[in-house]
C-alpha cells in the first residue's frame, strides 16, 4: 500500500495499521524519516516544501514498491510519503516491509529508502535564512542506490 | 490543452498555463520549442516532458487528450 499524505503522518499509526493487516509473517521493519532542520552546509532550515504531481508521485512510490516485492522475499510493503509543508523535525516518509523472515524485511526497508531518496517523484524546496532553494539527490543519495544495481550486494 | 508544471519550474512559470496544440497533435520537442519561445526556463535539457504520468521522449507524439507536464530534475523523497 503506499499514500500520498498531505497531512500530518503519524508512524505510529501506519506501524499498526500495516501490522493489523498481515497474516502469517514473522518480522516487520519500519524506518521513519524526519524533516532535518539543517541543510546540506549545516545551515538552518526553517521549512520543507514538497511539490508532488498527482498521479505521477504515486505512480513513483508503486513502482518502488512493486520493485522491492520483486527483489526480496516479502509479503507486504507500506509507503507513505508527506507533500506540501512539512515542519523540521516532523515525519516526512514512513516506509516498512514485513516478511516470513526479518533479513529479507531488513534489507527491503534499506532498499525502500535507497530507492525513495532518488527515484520518488518529488521536488523539495528548502526554505532558509537566506531565502529558499529547490534541492537535488546528493551524491550520497545517489551511491546508496547504486548500491543495488549489484547483481549480489553482498 | 492545459500544460501542467512542477516544482521550481511550477514556481516560475505557474501550475499550468494554456496552449492550442495543432489538432493533429506534434511532438515534444516541438512543443517545447513553442513554449520556450515565451518560457526560455523550458530549453533546458535536465527539464524533461511527461505524457499521461510517464517521462516521454522528445520524439513522441503529443496530442489534445493527453495529460502533459514538464518537470525539472527529481529532488527525490
Amino acid at each position: 500500500m503506499v499514500r500520498l499524505e498531505p497531512d500530518e503522518l503519524r508512524p505510529a499509526e501506519e506501524l499498526e495499521l500495516f501490522i493489523a493487516g498481515l497474516g502469517g509473517e514473522g518480522a516487520v521493519v519500519s524506518f521513519v524519516g524526519l524533516a532535518r532542520p539543517a541543510d546540506a552546509a549545516g545551515g538552518p532550515v526553517t521549512g520543507l516544501f514538497l511539490d508532488a504531481y498527482p498521479g505521477m508521485t504515486e505512480k513513483s512510490l508503486a513502482a518502488i514498491a512493486a520493485d522491492a516485492a520483486a527483489r526480496f522475499p516479502i509479503s507486504e510493503v507500506h509507503i507513505v510519503h508527506r507533500c506540501g509543508e512539512v515542519a523540521p523535525g516532523a515525519p516526512i516518509v514512513f516506509a516498512a516491509a514485513a516478511a516470513r523472515h526479518r533479513r529479507a524485511a531488513f534489507e527491503a526497508a534499506d532498499y525502500l529508502m535507497d530507492r525513495l531518496k532518488t527515484d520518488a517523484a518529488f521536488w523539495k524546496r528548502e526554505q532558509r535564512l537566506d531565502g529558499a532553494a529547490w534541492i537535488e539527490p546528493s551524491d550520497a543519495d545517489r551511491a546508496d542506490r547504486a548500491r543495488w544495481n549489484k547483481k549480489c550486494p553482498e | 490543452m492545459k500544460i501542467l508544471f512542477f516544482g521550481r519550474l511550477g514556481e516560475t512559470i505557474g501550475r499550468e498555463i494554456e496552449h492550442e496544440l495543432p489538432p493533429q497533435g506534434c511532438t515534444v520537442a516541438e512543443l517545447r520549442a513553442a513554449l520556450a519561445k515565451t518560457h526560455g526556463v523550458l530549453a533546458a535539457e535536465s527539464v524533461r516532458a511527461c505524457i499521461d504520468h510517464e517521462i516521454a521522449p522528445e520524439t513522441a507524439l503529443v496530442l489534445p487528450r493527453h495529460e502533459v507536464a514538464f518537470i525539472p530534475p527529481l529532488s527525490g523523497g
